[in-house]
């Protein structure tokens, strides 16, 4: 797979004490990256190299074939980056926001109309930013970052402040994208969201990966899913919990189900956070 | 042609978020008080209204500008575009000394003050002074106040001298100030063109200064 994004050895220092450092990692054409970690891990310190703004870094960053220290402007025809906060011109309509900021790239644009229309704003291109909800300027900001069709996507917390409805059809949206074989980097605290998006997440923590592989591959490789069962004993109710795996030996456990003596069984499979939290002894939701 | 875009855009901002509408309200006072005071106070005041009103306002309407740009994060959007600092700079420089010449040739007519072209040059590359003070005190604060506080040494530096130098001696030195240059350039008309190389001289060292600046605001604010 054609890799849009190497890193390798990336270190970076804001002062004399590293503040990101061993960063490698890849993502190729059709990839989803997830960027996880706390507050001040250094995730957006890496999004600033990864797009050109911090050039004085050591270790190599290869971004669509060039080394983004040595970037021209020309590179960012091909980055879209959609902003976990609005960054529109509130007093200027949908519809001249999308107009202005598309002006500023020579690639053919997308259809605004059928990008709006997608994301259920069709309706408000002629209405003012100042007076949309949270959720609409979260929608017409991400329509802002696919309309120059960049061929790479970083997206902050692309979900946040939408309501179920409306976080399905974007969450929809980004995997159309990844099917288009657009590369993407995406940064969020939603884990649910990184389960399901990412092909692969990296934990930051410190300047640090403290983990990168699949979601999949991280929860299995980790965790394994549990059974927590009730039952009486002297008239006291009693906890048990046991692995999955493990239910076939659990001599209490079939002698209570033989004797319908359980008062309540249920499985939980462990998620990305609690991983997460294993592997940094940290939480991030 | 992205420049234009850009320039175009900057000129659709400044209409929506009011600015045009001060300098008419600036240009309806001005012509109310011009027509108002003694024929020969007309050419003093003509000057002191042209080179501390269009010219040095862009000071203000350019901080305003950046601080709304912040605030809304649409700078963000721009720092990681293909615009380069220098479009960015230049399109704020543009559509805002366009407009202060153009009020300033208004005026200018109202006053009688002669020399049109070179007053109409004179007072772009001073709004473009002005406006770069404006974008370099607005790219290291956050707040209107803020704002308004670091631009008082601004406006004791760059605004004052000329003023006064239109009520005393003038002595040869003191056309190396930059305002003081332009008033000059707008009083000789082609005899005080050496002053507009000094203005041209302060304008370019002034662009190298505020453009790292903006260099830098555009890492601190894009992600």
């Amino acid at each position: 797979m054609d890799k849009m994004i190497t890193v390798n050895n990336l270190a970076f220092s804001y002062t004399k004490r590293p503040f990101v450092e061993d960063i490698s990692f890849e993502v190729g054409k059709g990839e989803i990256f997830g960027l996880l970690g706390p507050s001040g891990a250094g995730k957006s310190t890496i999004q600033k190299i990864l797009v050109g703004l911090i050039r004085n870094y050591d270790g190599s960053v290869i971004v669509d074939g060039v080394e983004s220290k040595k970037h021209t402007n020309a590179f960012y025809q091909n980055i879209g980056v959609d902003f976990e906060f609005p960054s529109l011109y509130e007093k200027l309509t949908a519809k001249q926001n999308l107009e202005f900021f598309g002006s500023l790239y020579s690639n053919p644009l997308r259809d605004w109309k059928e990008l709006l229309e997608e994301v259920g704003m069709l309706e408000a291109a002629d209405k003012k930013v100042s007076g949309f909800s949270k959720g609409m300027k979260s929608r017409l900001n991400f329509v802002k970052a696919l309309l120059h069709n960049p061929q790479i996507l970083f997206l902050d917390e692309p979900t946040s402040g939408l309501d179920p409805t409306n976080a399905r059809i974007m969450k929809n949206m980004i995997l159309k994208e990844r099917e288009k074989g657009k590369c993407i980097i995406l940064t969020t605290h939603n884990m649910e969201d990184a389960t399901e998006l990412c092909d692969e997440v990296a934990f930051i923590v410190d300047g640090h990966i403290k983990a990168k592989d699949t979601p999949h591959n991280l929860i299995m490789s980790r965790g394994a899913a549990r059974v927590t069962y009730s039952y009486l004993e002297n008239g006291k109710e009693q906890n048990r919990t046991t692995l999955l795996s493990e239910t076939g030996s659990d001599e209490i456990l079939h002698s209570l189900l033989r004797t319908n003596q359980l008062r309540s069984i249920h499985s939980s499979e462990p998620t990305l956070n609690d991983i997460f939290m294993e592997v940094t002894g940290r939480s991030l939701v | 042609m992205r420049f234009l875009h850009l320039l175009k855009g900057d000129m659709k901002f400044q209409f929506r978020y009011g600015i045009y509408f001060i300098y008419a309200i600036i240009l309806i006072v001005y012509g109310v008080a011009i027509h108002m005071v003694p024929e020969a106070w007309k050419y003093r005041l003509g000057l002191i209204l042209v080179y501390s009103d269009p010219a040095a306002l862009g000071m203000f309407f350019m901080g305003a500008l950046i601080l709304l740009e912040k605030s809304e994060r649409a700078l963000n959007s721009i720092a990681i575009s293909p615009v380069t600092v220098d479009e960015y700079i230049l399109s704020k420089l543009g559509s805002l000394g366009l407009i202060s010449t153009l009020v300033a040739e208004i005026i200018a007519l109202q006053c009688e003050l002669g020399n049109y072209i070179w007053l109409g040059i004179s007072v772009f590359f001073a709004s473009c002074l002005f406006s770069l003070l404006g974008l370099l005190v607005g790219s290291l604060i956050s707040g209107l106040n803020q704002f308004v506080i670091a631009t008082v040494p601004c406006e004791i530096l760059f605004l004052l001298p000329p003023i006064v130098y239109l009520f005393i001696t003038p002595q040869k030195w003191m056309g190396m100030h930059p305002g003081i240059a332009s008033v000059e350039v707008v009083m000789q008309g082609m005899g005080g063109v050496a002053n507009l190389w000094i203005l041209l001289l302060w304008v370019i060292l002034l662009y190298v200064v505020t453009r790292s600046f903006v260099k830098n605001m555009f890492i601190r604010i894009a992600i």
